[in-house]
Parts: structure tokens; sequence; C-alpha cells
């Protein structure tokens, strides 16, 4: 072809799309709550005669192409929100910008009317969860509500204990699950050690969580995506609100401006008292604990395609804790985000966001033992800048493209009395493109297609990972789903199942290559009952290449940073069902997992004798057959309301040992007799059952006239279950003895809040 | 549709069924234990066999008695045996040399059990890691957390394939309550499992990598003892002391059993003992000593 024949055949291309655009008109907007005109993610608009619609992005923002001129109903719904409706007539050559405000949802037990198959398809694609801020608040919670926690109620998605608020999907390690906070990578996303997340509840406007099979629009991890909104801030009053909490206490205030809306939220933790008061009979107890988090949002409407917004996050752990004469321990930990966004509609049929992020995760222990100091600086710094476009060819295209790129940086210094003993430098580029395409053939047939190229500096990796998926909306009650990806990973998280105060990230880089693996999802999304859903999704993937620091190293120092790791491979299957009454005075859901995940690390695992060292596979901790999970949530009255949870879950793995013996000449030991465990094979016992209920109890009322108010009164572990977290072998008996070291007991818990 | 998804899950169950993995019985073991340390005379060896985790334990119960002990020198490539040093049981399950030999830096030696009443066999080999000095002088005395902090310079060593790695033990030679520094003073009294004070009479710095330290010009290595390692005043020998592959494997690993690594609790490994037909340690070390007096703080 010339190129005088290709350009004129470019011409005869755009022609046609030109003569396309002047017969039909299309619709876009933003979708809002009514009362506070904050843009909903992921609801549902349509246009009833024709049964065309789509969902909102993650900006809120919808559009429906080539529509013919005429007169049409459109609705839009959004749980927890009336169903909207409006008739409009559409004129040919128009494209309307019709903004959607939704009014909430304020009387128990309406329910929202399903006209459309388009309507609420985008919030049960493959894989995909939403919590809602409301259920984060409402669920019982240890102490203070907590978004992690709530997820871990999501079928397919386990905890490593009580103790630990990380997110074990499908099988995956905590890492393996990208966390973002308004776009931007938050590194260690825990207060309190890992004992619940930094996302302040009060500051969040959604939370949606890919737990696999994720599109091409993400990478970066092996598993799932976690993607976490803070609020735009009320754009139409003032509004604050103020929670006494016995762990934490939280302040949020947001409203409008002449241009835009601002939100702040901040959160400090009010240990104090009960810290001085047990110092006064206890000496093991921390001379200084606090943790804090600031929130804030300013979002700047520029003009009515152009929105901006910047958004920030800043968190701590302090810890000074001073457990002998002449010795202590001090941690500093944190992380601090900022982002800045701009959302530019270039046309009614293109849509584009600019993401600029930044990203630190600080964590500085120091521990002084009698005269000598150890002390480490860890910091991580990434920089990185997002586009992504959202064009709307016509009616069963919806393409999407994005590239990221960005500078990671750590620097690790190790000190070990007043010398340094360790240090690293990981200064590291990454880029990543993708392309996608949302194709709807016929109205019952939605397949996403798509791919994404990665680039990681240290060792120069491309990785290409291509995606699939496909939906087939059998009819009103039913919609089965398949989908495929694979993933790379360039990161791993050294952390302590039990402490995540010290978690150190280090990445991929020559003779470490990048971790990868395949998933493989299909389900069905079932409506067997008005109002009610039945969900059910079986998944396989694999992990390779796992790359974790050797658990049996024990100095770093001088070491090729090849030799830090060792490199294992693993696998996870399992099908989760998801029996859910969405609407109602009584709702919630009944979810049911039924998974294994296994890893084999070289070395690991290896049969007593067996001179080949052949690693076999073993069952991870987290590793939990079957996990029931019940959660009920019932308006008592127009004041009370009830939220209960029960969950169930296989016990956990664990390694019974069959023998021992014991070592005594060493001249290097500092014990006469040392005593070995003899293990047949790893993790190959279970801990006892878990499962424990909690309930809480809300009354909504006033404080004194100048406000609404909310009581909470929570109960954790009601039959207070004293679950097992893991058993300790003690050798200081003969024959030894075995302690259970177990989980949280019955906690009563109470918070007040007042909305002004 | 419904019959696919049928289908489906019943081919999971399938394959969960397929995966089975049961914990095993106890299965008895040979043990054996041996350290040669370099240019000192070859070391006894025990011989026992593993006991059932929740038996009683005590070496003499489960020591081996009739076993056929040698320790071999091997050539310099550590291929063929060069000379055969027989070993006869002293006391039960702890063998003797019955000839002297002085362990010989940098060479391999290899450990040959043979049981008859079993017909087992258990053989390890190490490579004896090169002697080294403490070159520098050492302060007749010291005073507790002052700012002048012990260096000892131990003199250039080597081990194949990977630089040294150093465990250094300090060995209190008047360990009173008295002579106790505060720290340990603190958690010797705030224990309440009734610590020995025997305990603490000898610490340890674990493993710890050459590149830790300063290595000199004439590839000397200084090291500054911290302060950590003292746990009494008065008079205390440092023991430096450089370990081979099997003791580095075998403490690495044998150290996180219970903890203390990034490992889930509850999840134990084997140690790692390069024993075949058998388990245990047969390791080698090489060793300096110094003596040195720490005074208290004055105020």
């Amino acid at each position: 072809m010339t190129f005088k024949s290709f350009l004129i055949s470019g011409i005869l291309i755009a022609s046609t799309f030109a003569v396309q655009a002047r017969q039909t008109v299309s619709i876009t907007g933003y979708v809002r709550d009514a009362n506070t005109g904050e843009t909903l993610i992921s609801a549902n608009v349509a246009l009833l005669e024709i049964n065309r619609g789509g969902a909102t992005n993650a900006q809120g923002y919808y559009g429906i192409p080539n529509i013919e001129p005429g007169t049409y109903t459109i609705a839009c719904s959004y749980i927890g929100y009336k169903l909207f409706t409006r008739e409009i007539t559409l004129e040919a050559g128009e494209n309307l910008r019709f903004d959607i405000n939704l009014e909430p949802d304020v009387f128990v037990g309406e329910e929202i009317v399903v006209e459309s198959e388009a309507e609420l398809q985008e919030l049960k694609s493959i894989g995909t969860a939403q919590v809602k801020t409301e259920l984060i608040k409402a669920l019982p919670a240890i102490f203070e509500a907590d978004v992690f926690r709530s997820i871990q109620y999501l079928p397919g998605v386990k905890s490593a204990s009580d103790f630990s608020s990380g997110l074990y999907i499908r099988g995956g390690s905590p890492d393996q699950t990208l966390i973002m906070l308004d776009q931007t990578t938050v590194y260690n996303p825990s207060h309190f050690f890992g004992f619940f997340s930094t996302f302040n509840p009060d500051a969040i406007k959604d939370v949606r969580l890919f737990k696999g099979g994720y599109p091409a629009e993400y990478g970066g991890r092996l598993g799932s995506v976690l993607s976490v909104y803070n609020k735009d801030g009320n754009r139409n009053n003032y509004q604050g609100s103020v929670t006494l909490g016995m762990l934490a206490s939280r302040v949020a205030i947001e409203g409008p401006y002449k241009k835009g809306s601002f939100m702040l939220a901040a959160r400090r933790s009010t240990l104090e008292p009960l810290l001085s008061a047990l110092s006064q009979s206890n000496d093991n107890i921390p001379s200084l604990f606090y943790f804090y988090d600031f929130n804030g949002k300013i979002n700047y409407d520029a003009s009515l395609n152009d929105k901006f917004h910047l958004a920030f996050y800043s968190g701590a752990d302090k810890v000074r804790f001073p457990f002998a004469d002449d010795a202590e321990f001090t941690l500093n930990y944190g992380n601090q985000t900022v982002s800045g966004n701009w959302t530019h509609i270039f046309s009614d049929k293109v849509f584009s966001n600019f993401v600029v992020t930044g990203s630190r995760y600080f964590n500085f222990p120091e521990f002084e033992f009698g005269g000598t100091p150890f002390k480490r600086d860890n910091n991580i710094y990434d920089f990185s800048l997002k586009s992504d476009l959202e064009y709307l060819p016509n009616e069963k295209h919806q393409i999407a493209t994005g590239i990221w790129a960005g500078v990671f940086t750590l620097r690790l210094l190790d000190r070990f009395d007043n010398q340094d003993s360790f240090s690293t430098r990981i200064h590291a580029r990454y880029a990543s493109f993708y392309v996608q395409d949302t194709w709807r053939p016929t109205e019952k047939w939605k397949v996403i297609g798509g791919v994404r190229a990665n680039y990681f500096s240290d060792g120069d990796y491309v990785r290409l990972e291509p995606r699939l998926s496909g939906e087939y909306f059998a009819n009103d009650r039913i919609t089965m789903q398949a989908a495929y990806g694979r993933y790379n990973q360039f990161f791993t998280l050294i952390t302590n199942e039990a402490f995540s105060g010290f978690d150190l990230w280090l990445t991929s880089d020559e003779g470490i290559r990048p971790s990868y693996g395949d998933q493989f999802v299909i389900g069905a999304k079932t409506v067997p009952f008005k109002d009610y859903g039945l969900d059910i999704e079986l998944y396989y993937r694999s992990m390779n290449d796992l790359f974790e620091l050797d658990p049996f190293l024990p100095d770093a120092a001088g070491l090729l940073y090849e030799d830090l790791f060792r490199i294992g491979e693993g696998y996870a299957y399992g099908t989760e069902i998801m029996f859910e009454k969405r609407v109602g005075r009584l709702n919630g859901y009944i979810g049911y997992t039924f998974g294994y995940t296994w890893r084999k690390w070289p070395t690991f695992n290896v049969g007593i004798g067996d001179e080949d060292q052949t690693a076999r596979f073993y069952p991870p901790k987290y590793d939990r057959r079957n996990d029931v999970k019940i959660i009920l949530n019932y308006d008592l009255s127009r004041k009370w309301k009830f939220t209960g949870a029960w969950v169930y879950a296989t016990g956990q793995a664990y390694t019974e040992a069959t023998g021992r013996y014991a070592v005594y000449d060493s001249p290097y030991n500092a014990i006469d007799q040392n005593n070995v465990l003899v293990v047949e094979n790893v993790n190959a016992s279970r801990l006892p059952h878990y499962h424990r209920a909690d309930v809480s109890f809300s009354r909504l009322g006033t404080f004194f006239g100048l406000g609404e108010s909310e009581l909470q009164l929570q109960v954790i572990n009601v039959y207070s279950r004293r679950n097992v977290w893991f058993t300790q072998i003690n050798f200081d008996e003969n024959p030894v003895s075995r302690t259970d070291v177990t989980l949280l007991p019955l906690i009563p818990a109470i918070s007040y809040t007042v909305k002004f | 549709m419904k019959a696919n998804i049928l289908t489906i899950l019943s081919l999971l169950i399938l394959l969960a069924a397929c995966e089975v993995y049961n914990q095993d019985t106890y299965e008895e073991y040979y043990v054996v234990e041996s350290y040669l340390v370099a240019n000192r005379q070859l070391p006894q060896v025990r011989v026992s066999t593993t006991a059932p985790v929740d038996d009683f334990y005590a070496f003499s119960r489960f020591a081996v008695t009739d076993a056929e002990v040698q320790i071999r020198l091997l050539n310099e490539n550590g291929t063929d045996i060069d000379e055969v040093f027989v070993y006869a049981n002293d006391t039960a399950g702890i063998f003797q040399p019955l000839a002297t030999h002085k362990v010989l830096p940098a060479r391999s030696y290899q450990l040959y059990v043979n049981v008859p009443s079993s017909a087992a066999e258990i053989t390890a080999t190490t490579i004896v890691p090169d002697t080294f000095k403490v070159v520098s002088t050492v302060l007749d005395t010291l005073v507790y957390q002052s700012t002048e902090q012990l260096e000892i310079t131990v003199s250039e060593s080597t081990y194949p394939g990977r630089q040294n790695i150093f465990i250094f033990n300090t060995l209190a030679l008047e360990p009173t309550l008295e002579n106790l520094t505060p720290v340990y003073a603190d958690l010797f009294f705030d224990d309440d499992e009734d610590m020995d004070l025997s305990e603490l009479t000898n610490t340890s710095s674990g493993l710890l990598n050459a590149a830790n330290f300063t290595i000199n010009q004439d590839q000397s290595i200084t090291i500054r003892y911290p302060w950590i390692a003292v746990a009494f005043y008065g008079d205390n020998k440092l023991v430096a002391t450089t370990v081979d592959d099997n003791v580095y494997d075998f403490v690495r690993s044998e150290s996180v059993q219970l903890g203390g690594s990034t490992l889930s609790p509850g999840e134990i490994q084997n140690a790692i003992t390069h024993v075949k037909g058998g388990l245990g340690i047969f390791g080698s070390l090489a060793s300096d000593t110094i003596q040195t007096h720490i005074k208290r703080m004055e105020f």
C-alpha cells in the first residue's frame, strides 16, 4: 500500500465515523450522590427502551454513544440509592451532557427495581467485589472500624490471624495484592504493626477489590488489586463528624467552596491514659505508643470538562518500649502519599484521566541492648505518572488505553554498634502500557480483551500480559463469566505474619527474575429470587519464579543480591460461593470458599534421606480448605440496627514434629543441650477449626439537638472461642510440652459518633 | 450451562481429593555429632537415634553403642581417603579415637558410621576452615560501656567458595550475681521461669559474615566487640570462631525451628544436616581465644 492509498483509506474511514456521528447522538455525564455531590463509581445507567447502557468509571463518568435520535427513558441505579428515571428527548446531532444526582434510599425496606440487563453487570464483573463504606462502619470491628478487616469477610479472602489485617486472597500472600489509595501505591497500609489498616473509614468513598482475573488496566501484582478512593467532599453542604472510640478517635470535615469541594479527616490513637494506668502495675508497658493519620482531598472543577483534585495521606505509628534496664526498643513507621489528578473530557467519546502520584514508606526501628545500638533506616520512594484514555467509538466497543511509568527507590541502611552493617539502594524505573477493548458483539455477549506490557529497569525485564474475559448474559437471571490473564510481579515483601512494623520491599534484579503466573476464572452470577444473588466462581492460578527472602538467612552482609532469596513456585485453586440478600430490612450474605494453595521452595520440605533433595509442595499456614462467612444486617427499628458476623474456617496448617534429638558438644553454642525437631511433612497437620461470632448494635439519635449521633456497642467473639494461632513446643520440660497460643478472647467495644 | 458448572465443580473436588497430604508417623533415624577444630586433636563422636517427640529424652536412652565409627582424612582434592582414624565406644553412644591426630586446616574429612545390627551406613564430609590468629594487642582491662571498645584484629583466613563466617562467644570466668551487667541482671531477675545463671555464662553472637567487619589492607579483619556480648563483669574469655558449611547450614536452619524468621509461626522445617543416611552434624571450625577484664562503670 502506497502512502497515498493509505491516506485515502484513512480519510474514508474517518468520513465513515463522521457520517455515523452526524446520524447518531450520545449521552454522557457524571453520576453523583444528590446530597453530597460525591461521584459514584460503577453506578449503572441505561436507556430502557433500547436496553443500552453502561456503568460509571472510577471518576463517576458514563457514556452511551451512537443512539438514534428519539425519546427514551434514562434510568440510573446504585445500591443504597433510589432508582432514577427520567424521560429525555435526543435531537439529531445532539450530544447530551446529562449529569445524574441519585437520592440516597433512606426508607427502610425500599427495594431497587432492576429493569435493565446493563444494570449491576459492572458491579458483578468476574472476580470483583465492592465493600460499601456503610458496611465497613457497621461491621463489628476489633476496637476500630477497618477496611481490611471488612474485606476479610469476603469469600476468597482470608486473614492470617485475629492480629493481622493482611489480605490473603485466593491463595496469594499479602504482597500479591496491589493496594492503591486514589491510584497511588501504598506499601505498608497498616497501623498497630498490622492489627488494622491505615484507611480511615471516614475519609473513604469506595473500596473496590479485584480478587483475580483482573483486566489489563491494572498490573504489577500476581494476584489481586485493591483500589481505595478517598471522598471528594460534600459539594453542597458543610458537614463533619467526631467519633470517640476505645482505641482511636476520629474527626472529619468536608464541604463545598466556590469551585469545588474539600475533605479532611484525621484519626489518632487515644491509648495514652490506658498505658499510663497499666504502667503503674506492670513493667512491660511501652512508655510511648500512638498512631495517627490524616487524609485530605481538594477538588477544583475548572470547567464542565476539566476537573482537578489533589489528595494526600500521611500516617505513622510510633512506639518506645524500654523492656529492661539499659534496653529499649523504638519504632517509627508509616506512609505518605500524594496524588494530583486531572480529568478531561475531550469529547462525548473520549474521556481521559491523568494522575501524578508520590508514595513514601518509611520504617525506622531502633534497638539498644546493653550499650549496643542497632538502627535501621528503610525508605521507599515511588513517584509515577499515569494516564488513561477511554474511547467510545460505537455501541459495540469501548477502548481503554493507558500508561503508567515511575521511579521506585529503596534505601536501606542497617547500623550495628554505630557502624554500617548492611546497606543497599535500589533505584528502578518501571513503565507499563495497556490497551483493552470491551466488545459487545450482541446483547448477550461482552468480551474484554487486552494486553499489558511491562518494563522494569533492574534486570531490563520486559513482560507481556494478555488478558481476556467474557460474559454471556443467558437471561435476566443468569450471567456466565470466564477470564484468563497473565500477571507479573517485580516486588516481594519481607514481613512477619505477626508483626508488620519491620516490613521491607525488595525487587527483582539481574539473576532474580520477576514472578509470573496465570489465572483462570469461570463463574456464574445468578438472581435466583428477586433481590437475592447467588454467585459462584472457580479459579485456578499458578505462581512461578516466586522470590522471597531466604528464611534461613542469618546475615546478609557481603552476599550477592541474588543470594538473599529463595526461588519457588506455587499454585492455588478453589471455588467461592456467595448467596446474598442485597436489599431490605434484613440483608447480608453467606459466603463459602473451598480452596487449596501450595508452595514449593528448593531444599525446603525435603524428605529425610532424599539424596536428590527434591522439594515437595506443602500448604502455607494460611491455606484454609473450607471457609464460611455470614454477615447479617437487620434494621431493628428506625433507630436501632444490628449487624452480626460469623466466621468459620478449617484450622490453619502447621507442622507437627514427629521426632527429636539433641546436640551437645558444639564449641560455639551458648547452651549445653541444643534440641532439634524432626519433621516428616511440613504443615501437614491442622490446628482446631476456627470460628468466631461478632455482633454490633448501633443506635441513631441526636446530640443535644446539634446534630445526628450514633452509638455503637460491639462484642467481638461473643462466645469467647479461644481459637488457636499456633502451638509452641517447650523444650524446658521433658517430655516436651505444647502450649497453644490463642487468639482474641471476648472483647467489648463502644464508640460514639456525632455528625454535624 | 448448569451441567457444565457441575462438571467443573466435580473435577475440582476430584483434583482436591487427589492432593492428599497427610502427616507421616514417626520414623527413627540415626544421629551423629562431632566437630573438628583446626590444629586440635580429633574430637569425640556421638552416635544415637532420634526419639519420638513426645517421649522422655535423654541421650543415654537413645545412644547407639554397636556402631563402627571412623573419621577419614581425605586427600587434597577431597576425593580419596588418605588416612583412616578408627574410633571405639567409650561410654554409651560416645566414641573416642584410638589414635592421636591433629586436625589439619583447609583439608577435608569424612565421618563414616556403620551400624551392623541394622546395616545402616552414615557418612558426612567437612572442609576444615583455615586457621587464624588474633594479631592485635588486646587491652588487659576495659571499662564497661566506655567509649574505648574492645577491638580485635584477626589474621587473614579463607574458606572455599565464600566469605568467612564467624561466631563470637564470650565466656564469663567470674559468673556471679554481683557481676551481672545491668541489662542481663534485669533480664535475670525479671525472668519468671527461674533462669539459671549458667545460661548467661556463654553468650553467642550467632552467625556473622566477615563482610560486617573492617577488612584491612593485609586482609586481616578488625572486629569491634559489642557491649551486648558482655553479661558479666570480671574476667572474660572471647572466642572467635570460623565455621564450615555444615555448621553454618545446621545453625541457621535449626535456630529458626521455633520461630524468629519470616516463616509463619508453627511452620517448622528440618535442620539442614548434610549427613547421608542419618541426621545430626559433622562440622568443623577454627578458633582463637583471648582474655580481658571488664570493669564496672564508675560514676
